[in-house]
C-alpha cells in the first residue's frame, strides 16, 4: 500500500500536520492533522514502510502487544484507503 | 513598479492600473529587488476560476500577483495570513475567520468602541515575518474591500477566530485546536523546504500568540463582550 501524494510530516504545536507535496503536473491543498499514533503511522507509510514493517515499529514504539500493535496498524491503514488518500 | 511591503523589496511588473493606486503608500526605490514578480495570462486565468466575472482584469491581477508574493514569502521567513490585524493598547490582535463570516465587521466594531487608538494594520491579508522568533503583521497593499491598511507592523499577540452566533462570549482555545483552524487560512507554498517553513512559522506564531474564539452576532455588545474578555486577561 502507497500513498497517492508524498507528505511532509510535521508537529505545529504538538500536533502533527501532513501536508501533500505538489506532484509534478497536479497542484494539491491536501492537508491532514493527526493524532499520536495516527502521525506515527501516517509517517511511516509516507517513508514507504510495507505493513509488517510499520507494525514491527509500533510495537517497538508503543507498550502494547503484537497483537494490538497489528490491530491499530491495520485499522488505520484501512482508514487511509477508505479515505482515498492510499491505494494498493 | 518598486515598492517596499513587510521590510522587503518587491518589483511588480503590472498591465494595469488597479495595482497603482492601492500601492502608492508601499513605493519605494531600490537597486535590487528581493522579489520581482508579474502575473502571466495563465495566471490571471487560473485566478478567474475562483472570482466572479465581474470583477476586473486590474483586480484580477492584483490578486495574482499577491498569491505569486505568498509564495515566495517563505524563502524571506514570512507567510500570509488571511486576517483582519490591528493594534490596539500594546496588543498586535488578528481575526481570523472564512471569508464572509464577519472578521472585519467585528474589527469594526472594536474600531467603535476605541476609536483611533485602534489602528487597522490591514483589513484582509497581513504578511507575518518572523523575527528573532517573534510573529510580525505587516500591512499590505491587499486589504479587503473596505481598503484599510498601513505600511506600519505589530507584533502578533492574540489570534482569535471569528464564530457567527447569537451569543457573544469569547474562549480561549487550545494550541491543538487552533493549529487546525490556522491552516485554512495560509497560502500553502509549493515544495517542501518552503511548506516546511510555513510550518514552521505557524508553530512559532502558535507559541507566541494567545488564541481565542469569538462567538458573536454584529451588535456592539458583541465588541464589548470579546474586547472586555481580551483586553482583560493577562
Amino acid at each position: 500500500m502507497k500513498l497517492k501524494n508524498q507528505y511532509v510530516v510535521r508537529k505545529v504545536a504538538d500536533k502533527a500536520v501532513a501536508i501533500a507535496v505538489e506532484k509534478e503536473g497536479e497542484k494539491t491543498d491536501g492537508i491532514i492533522t493527526l493524532n499520536g499514533t495516527g502521525a506515527f503511522i501516517f509517517g511511516l507509510v509516507n517513508e514507504g514502510l510495507d505493513r509488517d514493517e510499520i507494525v514491527a515499529k509500533f510495537f517497538g514504539e508503543y507498550e502494547v502487544t503484537r497483537e494490538e500493535a497489528a490491530r491499530s496498524v491495520d485499522g488505520f491503514l484501512a482508514e487511509l484507503l477508505a479515505s482515498g488518500l492510499a491505494e494498493e | 513598479m518598486k515598492c517596499r511591503i513587510a521590510q522587503l523589496n518587491i518589483e511588480i511588473n503590472n498591465r494595469f492600473d488597479y495595482l497603482a493606486g492601492s500601492l502608492k503608500p508601499y513605493l519605494c526605490d531600490f537597486d535590487k529587488a528581493d522579489i520581482t514578480v508579474s502575473a502571466s495570462d495563465a495566471d490571471l486565468a487560473a485566478e478567474r476560476e475562483s472570482l466572479d466575472e465581474s470583477f476586473s482584469d486590474g483586480y484580477v491581477e492584483s490578486i495574482a500577483v499577491c498569491r505569486k508574493i505568498c509564495h515566495r514569502l517563505p524563502e524571506f521567513s514570512g507567510y500570509m495570513l488571511h486576517s483582519a490585524t490591528f493594534s490596539l493598547e500594546g496588543h498586535g490582535i488578528g481575526f481570523l475567520a472564512k471569508s464572509g463570516t464577519g472578521k472585519s465587521t467585528h474589527m469594526l466594531l472594536w474600531k467603535q468602541l476605541f476609536g483611533d487608538s485602534l489602528r487597522v494594520i490591514n483589513g484582509d491579508k497581513p504578511f507575518i515575518r518572523l523575527e528573532e522568533g517573534i510573529p510580525w503583521a505587516y500591512g499590505t497593499p491587499w486589504c479587503g474591500k473596505e481598503g484599510l491598511n498601513l505600511n506600519d507592523r505589530v507584533a502578533l499577540t492574540d489570534l482569535c477566530f471569528i464564530r457567527r452566533s447569537g451569543e457573544n462570549k469569547t474562549v480561549p482555545i487550545s494550541p491543538e485546536k487552533a493549529v487546525s483552524y490556522l491552516l485554512e487560512q495560509v497560502i500553502i507554498p509549493e515544495g517542501s523546504a518552503n511548506i516546511i517553513k510555513v510550518l514552521d512559522m505557524l508553530d512559532a506564531t502558535v507559541k507566541n500568540c494567545r488564541l481565542w474564539e469569538i462567538y458573536c452576532n454584529t451588535d456592539i455588545s458583541a465588541a464589548e463582550v470579546s474586547a472586555g474578555t481580551i483586553l482583560e486577561v493577562k
